[in-house]
């Protein structure tokens, strides 16, 4: 395992992931993600349903 | 408990990640079926391996996720992609979406949250579970 993930390497990661949180704040939350895919799939599943 | 475990591979640069939910995969009985760093890896991953389904960031090396996304769903239009990702500006989200990802998942996320939504993807896949 430990040849496999570096700790070092993940600690400068989740540094950098971070950092870039902070930067470009997440716009859309997970619910908004899921409202806006219930949403396409309803817009998408007439469509199918008449082919 | 599965018939057979969910194949699943995972395409993520951060090795932190990966690690994340290749444990997250692990804890929930599925298999991770192979791992890449890079967009141009992840469709030659998917070639090889054809799996249940394949969890994918957006920012990937060489070719990004939604690349990726239109290449795989192009050559297998049954495949199942989930984006696992920093990145969630509406058009993204909208065009990985219409695109045909099954779902948008974001890192930031609480484990169990991550672990609910790929419980409700891989339930959709229609892998038979059977009694523990």
């Amino acid at each position: 395992m430990s040849e496999r993930y570096d700790v070092k390497q993940m600690r400068q990661e989740i540094k950098a992931d971070e950092k870039l949180y902070r930067a470009k704040p997440v716009l859309l939350t997970q619910q908004e993600i899921d409202a806006l895919r219930a949403q396409l799939r309803q817009a998408k599943s007439p469509k199918e349903s008449q082919t | 408990m599965f018939a057979r475990k969910p194949r699943i591979v995972l395409a993520d640069d951060e090795i932190h990640i990966r690690y994340l939910i290749r444990n997250v995969m692990l804890a929930e009985g599925y298999e991770v079926a192979g791992e890449v760093n890079n967009g141009e890896d992840a469709v030659a991953m998917y070639r090889e391996v054809r799996p249940d389904l394949i969890v994918m960031d957006i920012n990937l090396p060489l070719k990004t996720g939604d690349v990726v996304l239109a290449d795989i769903l192009g050559e297998f239009p049954d495949a199942k992609v989930v984006m696992l990702t920093m990145v969630a500006d509406i058009d993204t989200v909208k065009r990985c979406l219409e695109l045909g990802a099954v779902d948008y998942i974001l890192k930031s996320n609480p484990v169990e949250e991550i672990k609910r939504i790929l419980r409700g993807v891989v339930a959709s896949l229609g892998i038979e579970e059977v009694p523990a």
